[in-house]
């Protein structure tokens, strides 16, 4: 549709740069759906390796462990798991919007200021759990 | 459109561009309620398995009920994962050969991801 406008001589107008904006929890939380869900995107990959790390018993496939389990690896990790748990609970918000509900402004603040509580209570709860099981073998 | 890339990116089964993004759209949908249900049960295992070495692993990747469980989870995700970014990318790249160009990457790198990660699953089934 865009190019159908390509070829005329005139610039196209263009309408005010995202940074001219006060940042708000809806535009926020917006963006972050979608960084997210690119972070997710990429992150895809790593379950693959994973699976495959595991399938094959090679000694290569123990550096993909290795990295995985060192302070890098664990701090990308838990990015991902936040990035998973925000996703979630911010796709859940969306299909709500999406089935027409929950769509007035006083519901979308409520919601936008629950995604981000449920998302970093479960990134903790997982992590804290984790660490806690991980301990105790 | 000049592109000679264009000519792969139609979807068979859409006569409009129209027709085929709302189709695109109702896709996503379908796969993120999918994952809705597949995400908590991935996120639970890892969670349960956590002090399991890697034998208990396979041995847990390789039941019947888990196998197919990975196997569709892997693959939903990546395709929601190729619905999303191809959405990403038709907004952000405006220059449509590039557009269509990093699409067709993208939707090439999760399938092969997703058929090396069901493929890593069957292996585990076959090997038990």
């Amino acid at each position: 549709m865009n190019e159908t406008n390509r070829s005329s001589p005139r610039p196209r107008p263009l309408s005010p740069h995202l940074q001219i904006y006060r940042p708000q929890i809806t535009s926020v939380l917006s963006i972050l759906h979608r960084a997210t869900g690119m972070a997710l995107a990429f992150g895809g990959f790593l379950l693959t390796l994973w699976l495959m790390a595991i399938a094959f018993y090679s000694p290569v496939w123990d550096v993909f462990f290795n990295v995985m389990n060192s302070m890098v690896g664990r701090i990308i990790l838990m990015g991902l798991s936040w990035c998973l748990a925000f996703h979630f609970y911010a796709g859940i918000r969306h299909l709500r919007w999406d089935s027409v509900k929950g769509m007035d402004l006083p519901s979308v603040y409520r919601s936008g200021y629950l995604v981000i509580a449920l998302s970093t209570i479960t990134t903790l709860v997982i992590w804290i759990y984790g660490f806690y099981q991980y301990s105790l073998r | 459109m000049t592109c000679p890339i264009s000519k792969l990116a139609g979807t068979s089964g859409c006569s409009s561009d129209h027709q085929r993004a709302s189709f695109h759209w109702r896709m996503q949908r379908v796969s993120a309620l999918v994952l809705l249900a597949l995400t908590p049960w991935f996120v639970l295992s890892l969670l349960f398995q956590i002090s399991s070495d890697i034998e208990n692993i396979r041995f847990w990747l390789s039941q019947p009920y888990t196998a197919f469980t990975m196997g569709l989870f892997v693959l939903i995700s990546f395709w929601h994962g190729a619905q999303g970014m191809q959405v990403v990318i038709e907004d952000y790249v405006h220059t449509v050969c590039v557009r269509l160009a990093l699409i067709k990457i993208f939707n090439i790198a999760s399938l092969v991801f997703a058929l090396l990660g069901v493929g890593a699953v069957i292996k585990l089934v076959l090997n038990s």
